[in-house]
């Protein structure tokens, strides 16, 4: 059974994109979103789902109009999700849309899911009744606490947070039997998990898989959490010229709210069903920084690494990098990391030119490398650059990298995306158009 | 020296051993005290006294009141004191790293990367919100504006980030400078298992030459305990040593516990070039979803059976080699007769031969870190020959009919292994792990 040989490299599966689902501050359709982010619109506005009045930051790219209803066909289980997995079911419901796959033309077994999402997004609602009744002359009084809790809080109410709960919903509705696994490494997360998935179709494991992620933290214990790390961009004058990543005068980034999508697929089962193929995909690498548990280093040392092993992964060469989707948040210090480790990676070569996703949509955290990977894709596709909103002077790291104020075509070959999170922990994806 | 010349597996994959383990449990806070507690069979729940729980519906757990974490370089009023889930898996990865013998400085930091199934922290900090609610109804009123001027005040940033699933796993990188992937898996309770699988792939397809893997959780928090009580899955009989009851008819759900296992997987060559003890090989991995519905599982247990299948057949194990089954068995009325059943129907007459115990019956269910606690019984088992009882086992289940091991442990030849871990929403894993030597 175990043979003494040097391993022969077996022809790799190769694994394509052939369905997308997006829903974000820009709109709730693939269609909406994509020609707001061609137009370069941003989705930013004043909070609009709760009362913001007393935050000092009161603006987010909200998803409005959101019903899942007309997403989710069973009403019941709507109840049991919190709004994070709602987006989820919905934009993966639109993706396998897309793919033209539908129920009972493929293998369950052969269709996973792996998915990123964020974690704690538990809301005060949920508790305000049984801790306003636990009080005892001021204090959590835990033994009215124990018996309150019983009759006050929405029985069901772990599942609307577990977080593999999206992954769990989205396997129900669509059959997908195959490997299930959910990610949560904060703003890394959709990176990570899309990366995971096409690993998985590259090893045999699977033909199939849904991937992406989802987040939404513009809740009032999400904005009050981000206000006090101190990392928010203040409201400002105009709701969209908060968010300016890489502009010297970043001051933060812009909480947002959203799921994106998309289904890996490998390549003879996509062609032979003759499904459409937005591109593919062709290396992931992941790194992370050791200075602190929860700060990145100054100089981007992971991102520089795993943008490496992502093109080793790809056996790309940085020429062959015709854009660079950068995670690009807004916050100075995460910004410089960024510019540094990318202007070390090209130091080689021209500097791609660059576009950075959140400068639209806002930071939609644990949905963001999803979000970004899905842009570049269609960018990649289309042979055309999405622009870096409200850059105008760059910082002086970032002075060697080509960006446009407006979408701009381009000759597409290859895209490299970028996440980042707390700690410096780094996930790199590289995509390929499919006619390059 | 049969069995170890060959580095890879007919398929060019690499072979992956484990070479170190850690852990922090209710039965023992190190290897040995663990192993013994498992083998004399002596129930590791205890009532809970971490916060007064008098009135809660469920008063006991597989907690530690003994845990004391050594800081590992943090003084308590560093902003990154880790929370007590961190804790725990920092202490079992300090001994896991230790029985490796790893010496980190000779390493390339970039091969060696930490794959965690690391549950949340405390999802909310109960005391701090209690504190808003307090002062917005001095003000007057719950409104929601009340509520946020006090928790602009009152919500620490700094710790709600550290609360964060993804964060162990920082720590983790950050104690031994390691800048391989970092990556967290929350696959409710399989997701100790899964992360093991995991990381056990990174290796075997080049990725990374060593991954830090396991799982850690601690859930005897207030909120955690009324939110598994509500959703039914806990058991409610409050008798510290008999409540946890897996595959016996008298079951009638879980038992909470809390703790950490972690594990240093490593490629096969790099251990033996650096000689290190070499307890077990992993084997295989398979990964499914019930696709059924969120809280019930398959009746047929459509998805249990294909993850043991596709682990058998990624560790290119024939049925009949596998000599124990550590399962899942969380003592609920559903899960057991579940199990049995997928284990009948994947090993089929065989099923009767097999013994199989549940580690549960004696610390509870730890939820993310209990397939990576089970993994360690796992593999001492293996090592030792002999199996730990599944513990309080008296009244027969027609349901439940294999051979579990009935209150007192068993020693047997075990070459190889397979371990079950199922969770919420129709999650399952399997891994199959066998001795290093046999082949």
């Amino acid at each position: 059974m175990i043979h003494l040989s040097v391993p022969v490299k077996a022809e790799r599966r190769r694994v394509v994109v052939t369905g997308l689902g997006i829903i974000c501050s820009l709109g709730l359709t693939l269609e909406e979103c994509w020609s707001a982010i061609k137009k370069g619109c941003s989705g930013i506005t004043p909070i609009s789902n709760f009362c913001s009045a007393p935050l000092p930051i009161s603006i987010a790219g909200e998803v409005k109009n959101f019903a899942p209803e007309q997403f989710i066909q069973n009403r019941k289980s709507i109840k049991v999700m919190g709004r994070h997995i709602q987006l989820a079911v919905a934009a993966a419901q639109n993706a396998f849309q897309d793919s033209g796959l539908e129920l009972g033309n493929f293998e369950p077994e052969q269709l996973g899911v792996s998915f990123g999402t964020g974690t704690l997004n538990a809301e005060y609602h949920d508790f305000r009744d049984v801790l306003s009744a636990s009080l005892n002359q001021g204090e959590l009084d835990y033994h009215i606490f124990g018996k309150e809790a019983q009759q006050q809080v929405f029985p069901l109410w772990l599942l609307k947070y577990i977080p593999n709960m999206a992954a769990s919903h989205v396997s129900i509705m669509l059959n997908a039997r195959g490997p299930s696994n959910t990610i949560t490494t904060l703003c890394t997360s959709s990176a990570h998990a899309i990366g995971e998935g096409f690993w998985m179709i590259r090893n045999g494991l699977a033909d199939l898989m849904i991937t992406g992620g989802s987040d939404a933290q513009v809740t009032p214990l999400g904005m009050v959490k981000f206000t006090r790390l101190g990392l928010l961009a203040p409201n400002g004058s105009t709701p969209s010229e908060a968010g300016r990543p890489f502009d010297q005068s970043h001051c933060g980034m812009v909480m947002s709210e959203g799921a994106a999508v998309l289904i890996l697929e490998e390549l003879s089962h996509a062609l032979k069903r003759k499904a459409k193929t937005y591109g593919e995909i062709i290396g992931y690498g992941a790194s992370t920084d050791t200075d602190d548990p929860l700060e990145a280093h100054p100089d981007g040392m992971a991102l520089e690494i795993a943008a490496h092993h992502a093109l080793q992964d790809a056996e790309s060469r940085l020429e062959e990098i015709s854009f660079v989707s950068l995670a690009g948040s807004g916050v100075p210090f995460m910004d410089i990391a960024e510019a540094r480790a990318m202007s070390r990676l090209f130091s080689g070569c021209a500097c791609p030119p660059a576009t950075a996703p959140k400068s639209m949509i806002g930071h939609t955290h644990a949905a963001s490398g999803a979000m970004a990977s899905l842009v570049a894709v269609l960018s990649l596709r289309e042979g055309l650059l999405p622009p870096i909103l409200n850059l105008r002077h760059p910082i002086p790291d970032f002075a060697a990298f080509p960006f446009f104020p407006v979408t701009t075509a381009l000759a597409t070959q290859s895209a490299l995306v970028n996440t980042i999170s707390f700690g410096g922990n780094s996930a790199c994806l590289v995509f390929k158009a499919c006619n390059a | 020296m049969p069995g170890i010349q060959s580095l890879q597996r007919i398929d060019g994959r690499r072979r992956v051993v484990v070479t170190g383990l850690g852990i922090v449990s209710p039965a023992g806070q190190d290897l040995k005290s663990f192993w013994t507690t498992l083998m004399q069979g002596r129930s590791a729940v205890r009532n809970i006294t971490y916060f007064p729980a008098g009135t809660f519906p469920v008063r006991i757990a597989g907690w530690i009141p003994d845990f004391v974490f050594n800081g590992n370089g943090y003084s308590s009023d560093n902003k990154f004191y880790p929370d007590r889930r961190t804790q725990m898996a920092l202490s079992a990865a300090d001994q896991a790293v230790q029985d490796a013998g790893l010496s980190f400085s000779r390493e390339r930091p970039d091969r060696i990367g930490v794959y965690l199934g690391s549950g949340e922290g405390s999802c909310i900090d109960l005391k701090a919100l209690t504190e808003i609610v307090r002062r917005s109804l001095l003000d007057g009123e719950l409104s929601e504006a009340n509520f946020l001027i006090h928790a602009l005040a009152i919500v620490n940033a700094d710790q709600a980030l550290k609360s964060e699933a993804g964060s162990s796993p920082m720590y983790l990188a950050r104690r031994y400078q390691v800048k391989g992937p970092n990556l967290n898996c929350l696959t409710a309770c399989a997701a100790g298992s899964q992360a093991l699988g995991e990381a056990f792939r990174r290796i075997q397809h080049g990725i990374a030459d060593i991954m830090i893997s396991g799982g850690t959780h601690s859930m005897i928090q207030p909120l955690d305990v009324i939110g598994f009580s509500l959703l039914t899955a806990l058991s409610t009989r409050n008798d510290p040593e008999k409540t946890s009851r897996p595959f016996d008819a008298g079951r009638d759900g879980f038992v909470l516990g809390e703790g950490a296992g972690i594990l240093i997987l490593e490629e096969l060559s790099h251990a033996l070039q650096r000689g290190a003890h070499i307890y077990a090989e992993m084997l295989g991995y398979g990964s499914t979803a019930d696709s059924y519905r969120i809280t019930d599982t398959h009746p047929e247990a459509r998805g249990a059976i294909e993850a043991m299948r596709r682990a058998l057949r990624d560790g290119e194990t024939n049925m009949d080699e596998i000599d124990y089954i550590n399962a899942h068995g969380t003592s609920t009325i559903e899960n057991d007769a579940m199990e049995t059943l997928a284990i009948k129907q994947v090993f089929g007459k065989r099923a009767y031969q097999i013994p199989v115990s549940s580690t549960k019956s004696i610390i509870g269910h730890l939820i993310a870190a209990a397939g990576a606690v089970e993994m360690v019984a796992t593999i001492l088992s293996i090592n030792n020959n002999q199996a730990h009882p599944t513990i309080n086992y008296e009244i027969p289940d027609p349901w439940c009919d294999l051979d579990y091991i009935p209150n007192e442990a068993r020693a047997f030849p075990i070459r190889k292994a397979q371990s079950n871990s199922f969770g919420f929403g129709g999650q399952n894993v399997s891994l199959v792990v066998g001795r290093f030597d046999y082949a």
